[in-house]
């Protein structure tokens, strides 16, 4: 019960004084959303609704297994004359129909320039076969090409300065987050923010106590601020014993 | 006492309060008629800007609503609802750097009559309703105009009805601290209303 220190003639001249109460369209406003928060999940209604996701599923898988089967069909086998041989064996063709550079990660995935109107298909094919061979993923040479490419050494530098500069934040960082920890051991209010970085803290350092007692503070602070889930299940995973990782 | 609406449900609010939680939307009707008048009539008196009340009123109730899953009925409902007005209050003031409350203009010359543009009274009754009337509306103004802290201590006491120790705890004072804000805010009001009479 409270104690009230409140004259009573000024309590009830206050009373029927002053704002009376929201307005109904307010009212409304919040009720409809009160009971929408607790409604549940309206069902599927309709068939395509329900059986939309298994169909991309299933459409999808069909489509892969299609293309792999049709790749591996159209597996050169290894030509009896290579390529280059083909070339040279035409030579009528040759200084019409460029021959391609060597190829490279780079050259695989643009497509072939289409060869002249005047080339034998003999030529076509031999022209166009590197190309067309499935290429396995080549990271190394992707990374040689970047590394060659004009301004590589500019995105090297910029990547370790990035490093660099997230290692020294860290280290700058560490000295406030574990004062912020020790506010929090402390029981002292901070912002919302701030204050679950720092239980956070205390958790990864296996502080479970403060922990506990800091996250209960907070929430009787600020009842309306969510709690990372994160939080609360690693809490109670560490404090029934468990590695809380 | 804070001035609530009789309802036929025999629940506490923290029984109301959990059984939302569990998804009974109507627990919550029930409460948000029993709180209603007493949350609009703390915010609007502490806002003291039209238009802003209405938007606040409104996102204190929805921040309730976000917020069930996490109410746990260790503390009274009531002391949780104003918790979470007090921050958005909070909140609103520093968004909106709000300047100091400033004095109502008071009427010193002892000539002014404020009831002498009224209509004459007909016979005795309709006379002291319009003067108690004229009154509350006077009271309500001097609430308005308390330095913020004393007023917030008389508004959770009146509309919160909470006690002094849940006032300390919510404002982060300690009681004897919120006895003082209340004793002051109280002696403020009688000699306004002293004035008046």
């Amino acid at each position: 019960m409270a104690m009230k220190s409140t004259d009573h003639e000024i309590a009830s001249l206050y009373r029927e004084g002053g704002a009376s109460g929201p307005g109904t369209e307010v009212d409304r406003e919040i009720l409809k959303a009160a009971r929408a928060a607790v409604a549940p999940k309206a069902a599927p209604s309709n068939w395509w609704t329900r059986w939309r996701l298994p169909l991309q599923a299933a459409a999808t898988v069909c489509l892969v297994a299609m293309l792999t089967v049709m790749v591996g069909r159209h597996e050169p086998l290894p030509p009896a004359v290579p390529p280059l041989a083909m070339n040279q064996a035409a030579p009528a063709t040759e200084s019409r129909a460029p021959v391609p550079p060597p190829e490279t990660a780079a050259t695989r995935e643009r497509p072939a320039p289409p060869p002249p109107a005047r080339a034998r298909p003999e030529a076509k094919i031999a022209t166009q076969a590197p190309a067309t061979l499935p290429a396995a993923p080549a990271p190394s040479a992707a990374s040689s090409e970047i590394a060659s490419a004009p301004g590589a050494n500019t995105i090297a530098a910029d990547a370790q300065s990035v490093r660099s500069f997230a290692k020294g934040e860290a280290e700058a960082g560490a000295a406030p987050a574990a004062k912020a920890a020790a506010r929090v051991a402390a029981e002292q209010p901070m912002a919302p923010r701030a204050w679950l970085d720092a239980i956070q803290l205390l958790i990864d350092q296996n502080r479970l106590e403060e922990a506990r007692k800091g996250l209960e503070a907070f929430t009787k602070t600020y009842p309306d601020e969510r709690v990372p889930e994160g939080i609360r299940t690693r809490l109670k995973r560490l404090s029934d014993g468990g590695s809380g990782q | 006492m804070a001035e609530r609406l009789p309802d036929k449900d025999s629940r506490t609010d923290e029984g109301l309060m959990l059984a939302y939680k569990d998804g009974d939307a109507a627990a919550f009707e029930v409460l948000y008629g029993r709180w209603r008048r007493p949350l609009f009539r703390y915010v609007a008196h502490q806002c003291g800007q039209n238009g802003a009340s209405d938007e606040l009123y409104q996102d204190i109730w929805l921040r309730v609503v976000n917020a069930r899953l996490q109410y746990e009925a260790s503390a009274r409902f009531a002391t949780w609802l104003f918790r979470i007005a007090h921050n958005r209050l909070v909140d609103h003031w520093r968004a909106s750097n709000r300047v100091p409350v400033v004095d109502i203009v008071h009427h010193d010359d002892e000539d002014y009559d404020p009831f002498a543009a009224l209509p004459g009274p007909e016979d005795e009754r309709p006379e002291r309703i319009v003067e108690r009337k004229a009154l509350a509306e006077q009271i309500v103004a001097a609430v308005q105009s308390l330095p913020d802290v004393q007023r917030e201590a008389f508004l959770l006491s009146e509309e919160g009805d909470m006690s002094l120790e849940e006032i300390a705890a919510l404002t982060g004072v300690g009681r004897e601290t919120v006895k003082s804000r209340l004793r002051y805010a109280l002696g403020k009001l009688r000699q306004e209303l002293s004035r008046w009479r």
